[in-house]
């Protein structure tokens, strides 16, 4: 074997090292969340739509996305920002204040965020974990749970369970009329 | 090598009309021809079979096995990953040679790094961020495709960064310059194979490919000075039309050349686009005080432009494609003019003159091919002025009848002049 043949096979072999580290570091960092975050429920609409690579997800609508602030001149062009959250009465997350700064203490999520020009001091943000990833077979089901679940009286019955840490999350299920969005076969 | 040639030769050998060592030279030649063409049939399989395989492979992970814990999914979605960078270090230290190998393994390994990094976002629930997706998963194919020499690997990146240019949302100049980077990358790449194989059909898929990604991720370079796209479009014609006949690619028929075809065609579009008034008074609103990313791929595509033409000369281009007059006086009329009327007057004579060019040497030469495409012009043309609601009855109908006029008048002068030669 020649050196230069030597050099790109070695060339090779880092560059799959890379290739591969990108799954795993991405694994990494979502089962740290898993593990070590504080767990959160967020009250949410499902609705099944659909995406070519990673195949058939529920996507969540959330209630409540936007929060007031008073500083919000220094908001104009910020896209991302750090947004506290606390546990209401009835156990549900809900985001209390936002900053432009990396909270060094509590329970945050880091968000996108857009301000939308009026009088108001209002920060609209957009949660990260939107998509439920599901069985192609079963996402129809989850939608259709929701909505028959919903001419109940209760109409408070879908939540997302998210795990959080240091502004990153992990979707970890979603949970409607009492049951996992995975179990409703 | 055909039987029917095999007793042809053993018969002209045994009159005596060739030498027994010809007929040894021509069944040498055409059994290497039908080697060649066995090893075509060898890559395009393999392409073939590892870019179904690499799809089967998306589709079957994105059913979503809920039975498998997370753990199992996790590894099944990064082993294709792995298989495929062991085949790649199998080529590269036992079968370098081999096009079907580079081909197939820069296919399925292309693929199976996109399939790992989609699945842990399915196995995570990780929203869908397709810019970052996309750009991930290019930057981390691209030294494949100098390690393995992958042509396949060139296109569909070239299709991938694409996709990312046109949806990213970042507003700094960061993805553009990736963009523009991984693009002369890959120009590289088809520069090296051209030099080394001439005849690589990759390279003639190439010269379709790589305009038809550049004209669709030009429409990225613009935020708010969107109409001097018109121009930036007029100038990438131009240079496809240059290069297309370049020594580089010069002997090839069209089929084997897009850029011949692509560069003329974006010329004309975008002329019959400002023959338009309604479209020519936007040009007028093009902002020479805002230097943004339309000014920059401005400047990006003209200069190479202008160092083509200042090298090779415009009586060189015009030798090799009519076409390529209308940019010097096109481009200063439309960006200095200061007059809708005149740009629109302005396209409207240089779409006529060039089907009128394209019509006399169809007939100069005997190409019905261009005679036809000279009248499909002008026929276009026709059409356009015709439905043209921004001009006056009254205007359309005396420009019908100067161009019908003149038209009965040419095929008179061309009869006439043909008669005269038979005599």
């Amino acid at each position: 074997m020649n050196i230069n043949k030597k050099i790109i096979i070695g060339l090779f072999v880092l560059t799959s090292l890379i290739q591969f580290a990108a799954p795993i570091s991405m694994i990494w960092e979502k089962e740290k969340i898993t593990q070590k975050g504080t767990e959160f429920k967020f009250k949410t609409r499902p609705i099944d739509p659909y995406d070519p690579f990673r195949g058939k997800y529920i996507i969540l609508y959330f209630e409540n996305t936007n929060v007031t602030v008073s500083n919000i001149h220094e908001w104009k062009n910020i896209k991302e920002g750090y947004f506290m959250i606390e546990k209401d009465s009835e156990g549900f997350a809900k985001v209390v204040s936002a900053h432009i700064e990396k909270p060094k203490v509590g329970n945050y999520i880091k968000m996108q965020c857009y301000h939308y020009y009026g009088s108001d001091n209002t920060i609209n943000f957009r949660y990260p974990f939107e998509r439920f990833y599901m069985n192609e077979n079963e996402a129809l089901n989850a939608e259709k749970a929701y909505r028959l679940s919903n001419r109940d009286r209760n109409k408070e019955n879908a939540y997302a369970i998210v795990k959080v840490l240091k502004g990153e999350t992990v979707l970890e299920d979603v949970i409607i009329g009492g049951k996992s969005a995975k179990d409703l076969m | 090598m055909p039987m029917k040639l095999l007793n042809q030769l053993q018969e002209l050998q045994s009159e005596g009309i060739i030498s027994p060592q010809t007929a040894l030279d021509i069944q040498g030649y055409f059994n290497s021809k039908a080697d060649n063409s066995g090893n075509r049939q060898m890559v395009i399989f393999s392409v073939i079979g590892s870019l179904l395989l690499g799809l089967g492979l998306v589709l079957l992970f994105a059913h979503n096995w809920d039975e498998m814990s997370k753990i199992t999914k996790t590894i099944i979605a990064i082993s294709p990953l792995v298989i495929a960078q062991g085949f790649g270090v199998y080529f590269l230290a036992r079968k370098k040679d081999s096009l079907a190998g580079r081909e197939g393994i820069g296919s399925l390994l292309f693929l199976c790094i996109g399939l790992s990094i989609s699945l842990v976002g399915q196995i995570y629930n990780i929203s869908g961020d397709m810019p970052g997706f996309l750009k991930s998963w290019m930057l981390l194919a691209l030294p494949a495709l100098f390690l393995l020499r992958s042509s396949m690997i060139a296109f569909l990146s070239s299709v991938g960064i694409t996709w990312y240019i046109l949806i990213q949302k970042d507003n700094s100049f960061y993805p553009f310059l990736m963009f523009l980077g991984y693009m002369a990358l890959i120009i590289f790449h088809f520069y090296k194979l051209l030099k080394s194989d001439k005849e690589s059909n990759y390279i003639n898929i190439a010269t379709w490919i790589i305009p038809i990604t550049f004209l669709f991720s030009t429409a990225a370079f613009e935020k708010s000075n969107d109409e001097l796209v018109f121009l930036n479009y007029l100038i990438l014609g131009n240079l496809f039309t240059w290069i297309g006949n370049s020594k580089l690619l010069a002997g090839r028929s069209l089929v084997k050349n897009g850029l011949k075809v692509i560069g003329p065609l974006s010329i004309l579009n975008i002329l019959f686009i400002l023959s338009f008034i309604d479209v020519s008074e936007d040009l007028l609103r093009i902002e020479t005080n805002q230097f943004g990313l339309e000014w920059i791929a401005f400047c990006l595509l003209l200069i190479p432009l202008v160092f083509i033409i200042i090298k090779r000369s415009i009586t060189f281009g015009l030798s090799k494609s009519p076409i390529l007059w209308v940019f010097i006086p096109g481009i200063l009329l439309f960006l200095f003019s200061g007059s809708e009327i005149v740009i629109s007057l302005a396209a409207n004579f240089m779409i006529l003159s060039l089907g009128l060019i394209y019509i006399l040497n169809g007939i100069k030469e005997n190409l019905i091919g261009k005679l036809n495409f000279g009248l499909l012009i002008i026929t276009i043309l026709v059409t356009c002025r015709f439905f043209d609601g921004s001009m006056s009855f009254i205007a359309r109908g005396i420009i019908f009848l100067i161009l019908g006029a003149g038209f009965l008048a040419t095929n008179y002068w061309i009869i006439k002049r043909k008669k005269h030669e038979h005599q």
